[in-house]
């Protein structure tokens, strides 16, 4: 027997639990007790095809590999989040170094509501340098994220910037809890 | 008194206790998942070693909730959900360059490079990504499936970790 709370249905095959909305399953537990949330909002992108030295004040991406609950628009390269919560968010890749021919140096950042949220640096002599970060923001609903990559100093007027071939920049949002 | 759905119990039992499993939400609201499927460890199986190697063996792990890391090989997804996996470690440089992957019921998923002249990169290595249940996971350093340079690869000898988590 399954319990109807105007529309919301909990079932269980006994072992397992399911609460659901129609045929969209918010919650489950499983028989070994491992919670999930299929509706969990994410987003996976790839810079792939934006060529290098890839550069830009809002990043967008060649290729958006999932995207879960549509929040990340990639016209606008901007994260809008759905709910208040917690987000888990990821970047990396590689950023060019002086060895190249152009600006060794830039830096990248995660935007939180237009603001700059948490960023980092490289400056690299050689060929490449592998470059990555990643943060936990506290989001209310409707707050937006976004990537910015820069070269040189805060002007961007440098001439370096990242790989956009392949799968080199990787790039995620997701809602943790 | 609990609520039975099919034999399945909603209790309370210092907060809503889902059926027999550790899982529930306490009294101070928060959502307790001790069978979430963790894996944290690194490789440590060779002093001073520097290896390119599929699938990248973590033989020394700190967490392994369920035993969801097996061979010091694979992990593999016990339900369908959304999850994070990472990996950081320092890899040899000196005009070679590099690659490490991670990879999806034995195909790459995403990979990091790195190519300088200096002895050593720091790669850290971070992507969200969706699974099935039953799907495997595994890292390759610079050998198929992963892209493959030059390098020798990444040193060994607790110089790296890595970790996946069902995050949603």
């Amino acid at each position: 027997m399954a319990i109807n709370i105007n529309g919301i249905n909990i079932s269980s095959t006994g072992t397992s639990l399911s609460v659901a909305n129609g045929a969209t399953t918010w919650l489950g537990v499983s028989s070994g007790g491992v919670v999930t949330r299929p509706q969990t909002p994410y987003m996976r992108a790839v810079l792939s095809g934006q060529g290098s030295f890839y550069r830009a004040l809002t990043v967008t991406f060649g290729s958006v590999i999932s995207n879960v609950g549509s929040c990340w628009n990639n016209s606008t390269g901007i994260w809008t989040c759905p709910v208040a919560g917690y987000y888990l968010v990821t970047m990396g890749g590689l950023a060019s170094g002086s060895g190249q021919g152009v600006t060794g140096y830039g830096y990248f950042y995660i935007f939180k509501n237009g603001s700059i949220a948490h960023f980092s640096h490289w400056n690299n002599a050689t060929s490449w340098d592998y470059c990555s970060l990643s943060a936990v923001l506290s989001c209310a609903a409707n707050d937006t994220i976004n990537f910015r990559i820069i070269s040189g100093p805060a002007d961007n007027s440098g001439s370096g910037g990242w790989y956009g071939g392949g799968d080199h920049g990787q790039f995620g949002i997701a809602l943790v809890t | 008194m609990a609520v039975n759905i099919n034999g399945y119990d909603l209790s309370n039992n210092s907060g809503l206790a889902f059926g027999t499993s550790t899982s529930k939400i306490n009294t101070n609201g928060q959502l307790i998942s001790p069978a979430s499927p963790i894996v944290f460890g690194s490789k440590n199986t060779g002093s001073g070693a520097v290896v390119s190697q599929y699938p990248w063996s973590v033989n020394s792990t700190t967490v392994n909730v369920n035993t969801v890391w097996t061979s010091n090989t694979t992990y593999t997804c016990p339900v369908a959900g959304v999850y994070y996996a990472a990996w950081s470690g320092i890899c040899q440089g000196g005009a070679w360059n590099g690659y490490g992957g991670l990879v999806k019921n034995g195909g790459l998923t995403g990979y990091w490079a790195w190519s300088t002249n200096d002895a050593w990169d720091t790669c850290n290595f971070q992507v969200i990504l969706g699974c099935s249940a039953g799907d495997t996971l595994a890292w390759a350093v610079n050998i198929a499936p992963s892209p493959v340079g030059a390098s020798p690869g990444a040193y060994d000898s607790n110089h790296n970790m890595m970790t996946i988590w069902l995050i949603g």
